[in-house]
C-alpha cells in the first residue's frame, strides 16, 4: 500500500505537466523573492488563483517551488543591492552585501545558493521522515493535546514575532476572534453575520490572509514613486563554491541545516529567526568570528542554509497537526482547502500519494534551484529594477483573481481590502503580521479542542492537563515564556 | 503626530470596537440549549474579545509610563509625508471602486481602470508601460478564463 502510493507520487511528479508547474514555480518564487518587499507568503497567494483547476499533486509542485525559491530570491537582492527581498534574508545582507561591494558578488550568490539547496534538501528529508512518524503518533491525539498544540502555536508565535510581546498576543488575539464570524459548528448558532449570508462559513481564509500579506504590502510599496533604478543593468555571474571548501564547511551546513529545520517545525516567523539563530551559532562556533559582517563567506552559508531548510521544518506541523510552522505555510493552508482536503494527522493516511509527492517534490524543487537560480542570478538586476508601479499592479490583480475565484462573488474581495487595509495599518504601527495569521488558521482548532475539553472534563478546567503530551508540551511553552526574564536577571547579577 | 499618540489611539479603537462585539456576543446563546459545564457560542468570542481589551490596556498603559527618555526616543514621527499618505488612500479608495465595480462591468474593466489609477497615482509616464500592463492583464483574463477560474 505504502510503496504503491510511494511509485505512484513518483509517476505523478515525472508528468511533463507536473515538471512543467514545479520548474515554472521555482522561476516565478526566483523572481518574486527578488522583488524587494514581495515574500514567500504573497508569492503563494499570487499563485493561489492557478491551483483552482489544478490536482492536488500539480498544485503543490507549483506552490512548493514557489516557497523555496521565494526564500532563496531574497537573498540575491540582499547581496547585489543590499535590500533584502524577504526578512528571512536579513541575516544574509550584512557579509553578503559588503562580498559583493569587495567585487565577491558571485562567490556570495554561488554560497547564497548551494547553501539554500543544501539545507532544502536536508530539511526535506527530516520532513519524509519525521512527518509519517508525528501522523501516526497524533492520530491519538484527543481534543486536550489539540487545546495545548493550538494554545501553544498562538502563544509562542505571539512571542517570537518582532516587536514586543503584548503587540505580537494583541494580534494573535485579534486573529482569533475573527475566526468567530459565521456559524459556530458545534451548536448550530450564527455569530457575527451582520445581515450577510456570504459570512455563514466565515471569513474566506485566502481572502484574509491576501490581504494582511500582499495588500498591505501593496500600500505600503505605493507611498513611493517609481523614480530610477536600484542597480546597474548587469548580468551577475554565479560562481560556486568548490567542493573541497564545501567539505572543509561541512559542519556549518549541518548544523545550520538542523536549526533552520528544528526552528521551522515550531509556529512562528521560522525563516528569519533560524537564519538569525545559524548565524549567531556559527559566528560562535568560527575561530576567527571577527571577520562576520565583513564579508565573511559563513556568514553567508550559514543563514541561507537555515532560512530554507525552515521551508521542510515548517511542513512538519502544517502537514500533519494542521498548525502551520510559518505564516508562508498558513497561506499554503488556503490551497489545501482550495483542493478539499483536511490537513491533520488523517492526511498521510488519506491522500498518501500527495504526502509522497510532496516529499519527492521538495527534493525535486532543490535540485531545480540550482539551475534555475543561476539563471534567476543571473538577471537579478533587470528583476529589482522593475519598476514599483508595475508590481503594484499585476499583484492587486492577481489577488483581486484569487479573492473572486475562492467563492466566485465579490464579498471575499470586500474582505480581502478590509483585511489588506487593517494590515497596513498595523504594519505602520510597528504590529507584527505573523501572529495575525497564525491566530486566525489556529482559531477553530482552539475553540473546537477548548469546547470539547470542557464537555469531556464536565467543567473541570484541571482535566485539561490530565494527558502527559499535553503537560509536557504546557512545560515547553512556560519554559520559552519565563527562559528570556530567568536569562536576562542572571546576567544582569554576573554583570 | 507621533507613532506613540497614534498607538494609543490604535488601542483606544481596538477596545471601544471589542465593547461593541462584546454586547453583540451576549446575545448569541439564546436559541441553544446548553448545560452549565458546556461553553456555549458566546465564550469564544467573549474570550478574545477580553484578550484583545486586555492586551490593548496593557499596551496603552505601557506607552503611557514610559519614562521621559524613553518617550524622547518613541516620539519618532512616522515616516511617510502627506504625498505618500495621499497616495496610498487614492490607490486604496480605487481598490475599494474596483470591488463595487467588479459585478457590474467584469474583470476586464475593472483591471483597466485599476491599471490606469496606479499609473497614474504613482507617476507612469511612458504610455507603453499602460500597454505593458493592459496586456498583462488580458493575458491573465484569457489564461485563468481558459483554465476554469471564475471571473465575472
Amino acid at each position: 500500500m505504502m510503496s504503491e502510493a510511494f511509485l505512484s507520487a513518483i509517476l505523478q511528479l515525472i508528468e511533463p505537466l507536473n515538471l512543467l508547474l514545479l520548474v515554472g514555480g521555482v522561476s516565478l518564487g526566483c523572481i518574486i523573492g527578488i522583488m524587494p518587499g514581495l515574500g514567500a507568503p504573497i508569492a503563494i497567494t499570487i499563485c493561489l488563483p492557478f491551483t483552482f483547476h489544478l490536482t492536488a499533486i500539480q498544485s503543490f509542485s507549483l506552490l512548493l517551488g514557489v516557497y523555496s525559491a521565494a526564500v532563496f530570491g531574497g537573498s540575491i537582492s540582499a547581496i547585489t543591492i543590499g535590500i533584502p527581498g524577504t526578512g528571512a534574508a536579513l541575516a544574509t545582507l550584512a557579509d553578503g552585501n559588503t562580498m559583493a561591494k569587495q567585487g565577491r558578488a558571485g562567490e556570495a550568490l554561488g554560497l547564497a545558493l548551494v547553501g539554500s539547496v543544501f539545507g532544502g534538501i536536508v530539511s526535506a528529508v527530516i520532513l519524509a521522515f519525521t512527518a509519517p512518524f508525528l501522523a501516526g503518533f497524533a492520530v491519538k491525539f484527543g481534543p486536550r493535546e489539540y487545546l495545548a498544540i493550538s494554545i501553544f502555536g498562538v502563544m509562542l508565535v505571539g512571542r517570537v514575532a518582532h516587536g514586543s510581546l503584548l503587540k505580537g498576543m494583541l494580534m494573535a488575539s485579534v486573529g482569533m476572534f475573527l475566526t468567530t464570524f459565521g456559524v459556530d459548528y458545534i451548536n448550530g448558532n450564527t455569530r457575527y453575520m451582520f445581515g450577510r449570508y456570504e459570512l455563514y462559513s466565515g471569513l474566506p481564509l485566502v481572502a484574509v490572509l491576501s490581504g494582511i500579506f500582499a495588500i498591505s504590502e501593496i500600500l505600503i510599496l505605493s507611498e513611493k514613486t517609481f523614480k530610477k533604478k536600484l542597480v546597474k543593468d548587469e548580468l551577475v555571474k554565479t560562481n560556486m563554491p568548490s567542493f573541497k571548501f564545501l567539505l572543509k564547511k561541512k559542519m556549518t551546513l549541518l548544523r545550520s541545516s538542523l536549526i533552520g529545520t528544528l526552528v521551522g517545525i515550531i509556529p512562528g516567523e521560522g525563516a528569519a529567526i533560524g537564519a538569525f539563530l545559524s548565524y549567531s551559532e556559527a559566528k560562535r562556533a568560527s575561530d576567527h568570528p571577527e571577520t562576520f559582517g565583513y564579508g565573511e563567506p559563513e556568514g553567508i552559508l550559514a543563514p541561507e542554509t537555515a532560512n530554507n531548510a525552515t521551508v521542510g521544518g515548517a511542513l512538519v506541523p502544517t502537514l500533519t497537526l494542521g498548525v502551520p510552522g510559518s505564516p508562508a505555510a498558513a497561506v499554503l493552508l488556503g490551497a489545501f482547502y482550495i483542493q478539499g482536503l483536511n490537513v491533520g494527522p488523517r492526511l498521510m493516511k488519506e491522500a498518501p500519494e500527495l504526502m509522497y509527492s510532496i516529499f519527492i517534490g521538495l527534493f525535486l524543487i532543490n535540485i531545480a534551484m540550482i539551475f534555475i537560480g543561476r539563471i534567476a542570478v543571473r538577471y537579478s538586476a533587470k528583476v529589482s529594477n522593475v519598476p514599483t508601479p508595475y508590481v503594484v499592479t499585476v499583484v492587486s490583480l492577481m489577488c483581486f483573481i484569487g479573492a473572486y475565484a475562492i467563492g466566485n462573488n465579490s464579498f471575499a474581495v470586500l474582505v480581502m481590502l478590509i483585511s489588506g487595509l487593517f494590515g497596513y495599518v498595523i504594519r505602520k504601527l510597528d504590529f507584527p503580521i505573523a501572529p495575525l495569521a497564525i491566530g486566525f488558521v489556529l482559531g477553530p482548532l482552539l475553540e473546537k479542542s477548548f469546547r470539547q475539553s470542557i464537555q469531556i472534563s464536565q467543567g473541570s478546567v484541571g482535566e485539561f492537563f490530565n494527558s502527559p503530551i499535553a503537560i509536557v508540551i504546557y512545560i515547553i511553552l512556560l519554559f520559552v515564556f519565563l527562559w528570556q526574564p530567568i536569562k536576562d536577571k542572571l546576567f544582569h547579577k554576573r554583570a | 503626530m507621533s507613532k506613540r499618540k497614534l498607538l494609543i489611539g490604535f488601542c483606544i479603537i481596538m477596545i471601544l470596537l471589542a465593547t461593541v462585539m462584546f454586547i453583540t456576543a451576549t446575545g448569541f446563546d439564546k436559541k441553544t440549549i446548553d448545560s452549565s459545564t458546556m461553553p456555549g457560542s458566546q465564550f469564544f468570542p467573549m474570550l478574545t474579545l477580553g484578550l484583545i481589551v486586555c492586551f490593548s490596556l496593557g499596551l496603552m498603559i505601557k506607552s503611557l509610563l514610559q519614562k521621559d527618555e524613553d518617550i524622547e526616543e518613541s516620539l519618532r514621527f512616522l515616516i511617510i509625508t502627506k504625498a505618500e499618505i495621499l497616495r496610498v488612500i487614492i490607490i486604496a479608495a480605487a481598490m475599494f471602486i474596483a470591488y463595487f465595480l467588479w459585478d457590474l462591468l467584469g474583470f476586464l474593466p475593472v483591471a483597466a481602470f485599476l491599471i490606469i489609477v496606479i499609473g497614474v497615482t504613482l507617476r507612469v509616464k511612458s504610455v507603453w508601460g499602460y500597454v505593458l500592463l493592459a496586456a498583462i492583464a488580458t493575458a491573465l483574463f484569457f489564461t485563468l478564463n481558459s483554465l476554469g477560474v471564475p471571473l465575472n
